[in-house]
């Protein structure tokens, strides 16, 4: 049994998507993983779900900051809009190369955004996940 | 023997009256009686125990005012002064010479005037056994009130000339000192008998830098009686060195030779020293680099200096019929009250303000005012120091730390896109390998892995390259400027791009009516180009042909370069400050590296340009590209 049902990737970057199915696959940790290349089409994909099949919601999103057209930051902005009954059993994580101090404390500061991770997605942040996160 | 004249006239008179001189040869005793009567020297004879006269002649009656008569019932005490009585008593009762020259005396005219005679007198035989002396009395008042007067005037002289502080000299015609008064002592150190002595000493104390003012003006002195003045310096006898002021002029005989140099010497030390001091500082003020002004408390305008005329541009008589109001704007009529107020009770105020010359310019000054009260007067003197270089210095100082911040912004944002878009391909790298199959190395992941590994290295490198190209254009920024041909440029990049136009059937018109010719680096506007209609097909509307209008425009000393299409169009709104940005793409689906429009706004800006855009989703976008126009005609 995987952990999670339904996990939403949103990065413009290919191979890191690809690299993070393989983990996500490799650890058994989610049933489903949906990989979008841009924030726009994750969040046309959001509202979807919201307006036809609630259940459908994912559980957990990694989420990139550096994005061409909407970034990471325009993207939290929108989920935010999103229905709270919905959202607040979602965790979205901030998966980002960025090593730069500010983007990872104002990503902390986002009551949205769990935790902030450091590319590559790894069996150890999954682990992290697993054990932090799924208590609630 | 000294048988004088004086003896033998009275031995005459001595004859005469005891009549022992016989009358052979002198007409008899009526004779010597005639002599006595008709004597113009005043006579008598006194009886000298009763003091009576005895005998008048016609000489004394006349000169006393008193008639024979009434002599003959005085005695020669009654035409005595009271004061004199006692001297007279004292001569009469001494034991007398026969001739006795009795010398001055004072006596009393019958109308109470005083009278000053030579008496001598000489003793008679007694007659009818009563002593008996001849006087006569020579009148001397005349004599005795010249004396008199001249006593007067001499003591007068000379009291003026104890009293003058000037020193009186007088030389003869061969410039040797017969005079020269007491002030030499207090004003030279030495006496006059020095000067009397040594013949050289007068001219030996003159200064040796001004001994050719004498030597020059001498000669003149000389053959003219006018007045000559000199102004020279003198050592006293100390070795102090004094200003001295002579006023000379020569007295000249008949044939115009001088016989007298009179003058006059006085200390002008005080007064020279005073002069050179206020000339000192006057000069010292006058050339001074720094402006002066001052200024009176109505604002009028009293004096300036000339660095101040220079920087105003006036003429010293000009600016002194201005007032402050006139040269500095910051003054207004009714402030200027208060900013005097302020001056009287702080002595001395500080403010930066700007000064207008005559030509309108006007020029930032610190003034340093300073209160001060000259003869009851209130004034201030002023300083005005020119701060436009300080400003400038200021101003340069403001820009480039503006530079900085903006480079250091630039660097920010770099070290940042750096920092994501190398680590980016990093960590994919670091991922990939840890999902690598050791184990099972037939495992087709594997092979899968590799072909992404290598996907990503090259990225990587793609990436380092485009960092390179960016750096490379900012190092650049000094890169020499030409004129660019811009059409010429457009015909290269569309020849460049023709597969790409051609296989979009794209329609691209080019106007350069207005200008074509640019200052910049001809690779740069080539890339610009490259750009610009790159993006344009990549972000063409898939729904309509693509049109990509080129035209330019001026706009003041910059030629404008518009390209403009009917692409997808950017939704400024959202994204303006981004549309510049380094590895900003905007459309979903295409394939882009988000480099492009990042290297036009670099290069743009690295030729003194600006880049701006208009732009609506679904109707296209205008690119405003600001260069620099080259002078014209030259």
């Amino acid at each position: 049994m995987s952990n999670y049902q339904k996990v939403f990737l949103i990065d413009d970057d290919e191979i890191h998507n690809f690299l993070c199915e393989s983990v996500i696959k490799n650890q058994q940790f989610a049933e489903s993983v949906s990989s979008f290349l841009w924030a726009e089409e994750a969040l046309d994909t959001l509202s979807k779900i919201v307006a036809e099949n609630p259940e459908d919601f994912p559980e957990i999103i990694f989420l990139d900051i550096n994005m061409p057209g909407m970034d990471g930051w325009e993207f939290i902005e929108e989920y935010r809009k999103l229905p709270e009954h919905l959202t607040q059993d979602c965790l979205l994580f901030v998966l980002s190369s960025a090593v730069d101090k500010n983007d990872i404390t104002h990503a902390k500061n986002l009551l949205e955004v769990r935790d902030f991770f450091s590319k590559p997605l790894t069996s150890d942040i999954l682990n992290i996940i697993t054990e932090q996160h799924s208590v609630q | 023997m000294g048988n004088t004249k004086q003896n033998r006239r009275a031995a005459t008179s001595h004859d005469l009256i005891d009549g022992t001189v016989g009358d052979a040869g002198f007409g008899g005793e009526n004779y010597y009686k005639l002599l006595f009567e008709n004597n113009p020297l005043p006579m008598w004879v006194f009886d000298t125990d009763s003091l009576r006269f005895l005998m008048v002649n016609n000489s004394a009656v006349s000169l006393y005012g008193y008639s024979k008569e009434e002599f003959l019932k005085m005695t020669i005490k009654d035409i005595r002064p009271q004061e004199q009585l006692t001297a007279l008593i004292k001569e009469v009762s001494s034991q007398r010479n026969d001739l006795n020259h009795a010398g001055e005396w004072v006596h009393l005219k019958r109308d109470g005037s005083l009278l000053f005679v030579e008496v001598c007198s000489h003793v008679l035989p007694p007659d009818k056994g009563i002593a008996r002396r001849l006087v006569v009395a020579n009148d001397i008042t005349a004599r005795k009130q010249a004396e008199l007067q001249l006593r007067e005037s001499e003591t007068k002289a000379q009291t003026i000339l104890n009293n003058i502080v000037e020193i009186v000299f007088s030389f003869n015609g061969n410039m040797e000192m017969i005079y020269v008064s007491p002030q030499c002592n207090s004003i030279l150190g030495y006496s006059p008998e020095d000067f009397y002595q040594d013949k050289y000493l007068w001219f030996n104390l003159v200064h040796p830098a001004d001994r050719h003012l004498f030597e020059a003006a001498l000669p003149n002195i000389k053959k003219s009686s006018e007045q000559f003045q000199l102004e020279y310096r003198i050592r006293t006898i100390n070795g102090e060195e004094k200003w001295a002021i002579t006023h000379c002029s020569a007295i000249l005989d008949e044939k115009g030779v001088m016989v007298r140099l009179n003058g006059s010497l006085s200390d002008i030390t005080a007064r020279k020293k005073a002069e050179e001091g206020l000339k000192f500082s006057d000069f010292s003020i006058e050339r001074a680099s720094e402006a002066f002004i001052w200024v009176k408390p109505d604002s009028g305008i009293l004096r300036v200096n000339r660095a101040c005329c220079k920087l105003l541009g006036y003429a010293a008589e000009e600016l002194e019929q201005l007032t402050m109001f006139d040269i500095a704007p910051m003054f207004e009529a009714n402030e200027w009250q208060g900013h005097w107020q302020l001056l009287e009770n702080q002595k001395s105020l500080t403010l930066e303000t700007f000064l207008i010359s005559s030509n309108g310019e006007l020029h930032p000054v610190e003034m340093h005012w300073n209160h001060f009260v000259y003869n009851r007067q209130s004034y201030s003197f002023t300083s005005i120091r020119e701060i436009g270089e300080r400003k400038k210095a200021e101003q340069e100082k403001a820009t480039l730390t503006e530079e900085t911040a903006r480079q250091n912004k630039h660097l920010q944002q770099f070290a940042y896109i750096v920092s994501h878009n190398l680590r980016a391909p990093v960590a994919n790298i670091v991922g990939l390998t840890s999902l690598y199959n050791r184990v099972n190395p037939l495992d087709p992941i594997n092979s899968v892995l590799i072909s992404k590994l290598e996907k990503t290295s090259l990225r990587l490198d793609a990436t380092i390259k485009d960092l390179n190209e960016i750096l490379t254009i900012r190092s650049q920024a000094d890169q020499k400027m030409e004129v660019v041909d811009l059409k010429e440029s457009l015909k290269d990049v569309l020849e460049s791009l023709a597969l790409q136009i051609s296989g979009c059937n794209a329609l691209v018109t080019s106007d350069f009516y207005e200008g074509r010719e640019v200052l910049g680096v001809k690779g740069y506007v080539n890339s610009i180009f490259l750009n610009l209609i790159s993006n344009a097909i990549k972000y063409r509307d898939p729904n309509r042909r693509l049109e990509i209008h080129i035209k330019t425009v001026f706009s003041d000393s910059y030629l404008c370069l518009l390209l403009k299409d009917n692409g997808l169009g950017i939704d400024l709104t959202k994204q303006r400050h981004k549309v510049f940005g380094l590895y900003r793409r905007f459309h979903p689906y295409i394939e882009g590296k988000g480099l492009g429009l990042h290297m036009v706004k670099t290069q743009v800006e690295t030729l003194g340009g600006w880049v701006d855009l208009d732009s609506a989703v679904g109707e296209g976008s205008t690119f405003k590209i600001f260069l620099q126009a080259p002078p014209k005609d030259e």
